[in-house]
């Protein structure tokens, strides 16, 4: 009981001492610059005065990060069930996995930019490229993480590798895929968002949280801008949160990271 | 771009292949067909804009918003830019048909094997300078010298600057902002002086001054840039094009802009009608449309040879296009222009 109250309680009160600091901060500044980190009130009356902006924004921000995301879920899964059928796949192709994650965006961006065109494809290849590498890794990680004894004893049991693979190694490689999909889930949006910035478009005033954010910073909107960041981040906590109650649903029957003795 | 679920993950998945070029949709630009009704079906035009609709892209929203595009058989759709534009690319590619660009960059385009015809003015000087607190005792460009300057690093007038003056200065990436300007005194920047001095004055800082590219002797345009092949096929939709552009640049600068500012507006939101009749008046006061010197406006839209002669000596002065490369006519003509004596 107590712990509960302590886990809402203990990062509000961060909250407040983060926000105080803040305002102390703000007034600590030369008045010349306090605009840079503007009056909180002002940051809150920024939600007030670009709400509709910032709300279809945020819209089109969560749908392009939840189809990245997602696409990146099933190619992973794919992906990871190759990548676990043998060690010579493993060796050959591993390499251009970190290649995908490492090669950066703002050179792929211009290339996407005249091959797809700009806009919701666009961005949602860059949320996919961002989102995919933790998630690979780690379900292929699960998949070969199965304990020598328990293969051995399907194997004595002449199980097929369909048997294997669907009642041992997927359900071991389950924690570690959502524990991907957690990683993901924070960067799709914060992905979505760059991805936006980069190679979104504006076009019918429909743009997402990437292009609101250099068009408040052209024209020096700053509390609007802190808006538009709390939004993303509102994006990432609310992806984080689906991922964490659909892993719970999944795990909390058998798998010890959800058995009671833990605090 | 409008796409419906299924295409889009196809083209998420192709793109991936690096199958993305040939699976791409792209638009046909048909000549005009007479349809069996006998009314003429409208020729499809994409113009890419540089940036998100601002006053900058006047004649063209008004024009839109007139109607004036459609009364002379054409579909425009005016596609925004924004951090990544890449005008030239989009039309070479014959993603756009025609785009909004920057004269000597597009010369250098050119050279380096892009299809591009400049074809129109939108501005007679680009409007990018240097802006300056009003206090900064820099009085001249050779004061630069050492100096960090916040500016689009391939802007081709630092280059020219450089050479010119044998002065050297440090760049920082452009990041479209204004707040260093506004809470750095000494901080220099290159901006559109049409847009950036409005939201600089917003922020609470004095009006700044600016060092302007074209007293330096750097004479570019803003201009219109068509994809050669569709314009060689489309010569009457391109010649309409130019007709309706250029009477809506007028409508804009002496009639109403209020069309013209609804549009962008409902492109982007965050237009507010005082920073619209910001960039406007400024576009009027300092003659960019009509020509900083001009008495009329007969000058609108209105390219001159010679002073692309000029460019092209300035690109080969830097050595980034060997002498003789290009001709003025491989890059710039005036034969899509409405025929001269009009008022």
């Amino acid at each position: 009981m107590n712990s509960r109250l302590l886990r809402w309680f203990l990062p509000l009160a961060f909250a407040s001492l983060l926000l105080l600091g803040w305002q102390l901060l703000h007034h600590s500044l030369p008045p010349s610059r306090r605009f840079l980190l503007p009056d909180l009130s002002r940051i809150f009356a920024a939600f007030r005065e670009h709400g509709p902006t910032l709300l279809s924004a945020a819209r089109y921000t969560a749908w392009t990060a939840l189809a990245g995301f997602s696409l990146a879920a099933l190619v992973a899964i794919a992906a990871s069930l190759v990548l676990a059928s043998s060690h010579l796949v493993r060796t050959t192709l591993y390499p251009y996995l970190m290649a995908l994650q490492m090669v950066p965006i703002i050179i792929i961006a211009p290339i996407l930019i005249l091959w797809v065109g700009p806009g919701a494809p666009s961005v949602i290849i860059v949320t996919f490229l961002i989102s995919f590498f933790p998630l690979v890794v780690n379900t292929t990680q699960g998949l070969l993480s199965v304990e020598r004894g328990q293969v051995d004893l399907f194997r004595m049991g002449r199980a097929s590798r369909w048997q294997e693979l669907l009642l041992l190694r997927a359900p071991a490689a389950l924690p570690y895929f959502f524990t991907g999909l957690r990683i993901s889930a924070i960067l799709a949006p914060i992905g979505a968002l760059t991805a936006d910035y980069l190679v979104g478009t504006s076009t019918g005033g429909k743009s997402g949280l990437g292009i609101t954010a250099l068009l408040y910073s052209a024209r020096n909107e700053i509390p609007a801008l802190y808006a538009t960041a709390l939004v993303g981040c509102a994006l990432g906590f609310a992806l984080v949160a689906v991922v964490s109650a659909l892993a719970w649903l999944v795990l909390h029957h058998w798998h010890d990271s959800y058995s009671s003795n833990e605090k | 771009m409008n796409i419906n679920r299924p295409s889009l993950v196809f083209s998420t998945l192709a793109a991936l292949l690096g199958l993305s070029l040939a699976a791409c949709a792209r638009k046909d630009p048909a000549a005009p067909t007479v349809a069996a009704n006998a009314t003429p079906a409208l020729t499809p035009i994409t113009v890419q804009l540089d940036w998100v609709p601002e006053p900058e892209h006047g004649g063209l929203f008004q024009a839109q918003a007139r109607g004036w595009f459609r009364e002379a058989g054409l579909d425009v759709t005016l596609m925004p830019g924004g951090a990544n534009a890449l005008v030239n690319q989009r039309v070479a590619t014959g993603q756009a048909q025609l785009g909004q660009g920057e004269s000597v960059t597009t010369l250098l385009d050119v050279h380096k094997g892009l299809p591009l015809l400049q074809i129109a003015a939108v501005f007679q000087n680009d409007p990018s300078v240097f802006l300056l607190h009003a206090d900064n005792p820099i009085r001249d460009f050779k004061d630069l010298a050492g100096r960090k300057i916040m500016a689009r690093p391939g802007w081709i007038f630092l280059d020219y600057l450089r050479q010119k003056y044998a002065i050297d200065f440090t760049i920082i990436p452009f990041n479209f902002s204004v707040s260093n300007f506004i809470a750095d005194k000494e901080f220099i920047q290159q901006g559109y002086y049409i847009a950036e001095p409005y939201f600089i004055t917003q922020g609470g800082a004095p009006a700044p001054k600016y060092l302007y590219a074209w007293d330096a002797g750097y004479d570019s345009y803003a201009v219109l840039i068509a994809n050669p092949d569709w314009a060689k096929q489309n010569p009457a939709a391109l010649r309409a094009f130019l007709d309706a552009y250029i009477r809506g640049w007028r409508d804009y600068l002496e009639g109403d802009p209020t069309p013209a500012h609804s549009a962008m507006k409902q492109a982007n939101p965050n237009n507010t009608d005082a920073f619209l009749a910001f960039s406007r008046q400024m576009i009027i006061d300092e003659k960019l449309v009509i020509g900083r010197d001009a008495t009329d406006t007969t000058r609108i839209g209105r390219l001159d040879p010679a002073r692309y002669a000029r460019q092209l000596k300035i690109v080969e002065d830097l050595k980034l296009i060997p002498p003789g490369a290009l001709k003025v006519s491989d890059v710039m003509t005036t034969e899509y222009l409405p025929p001269l004596p009009k008022m």
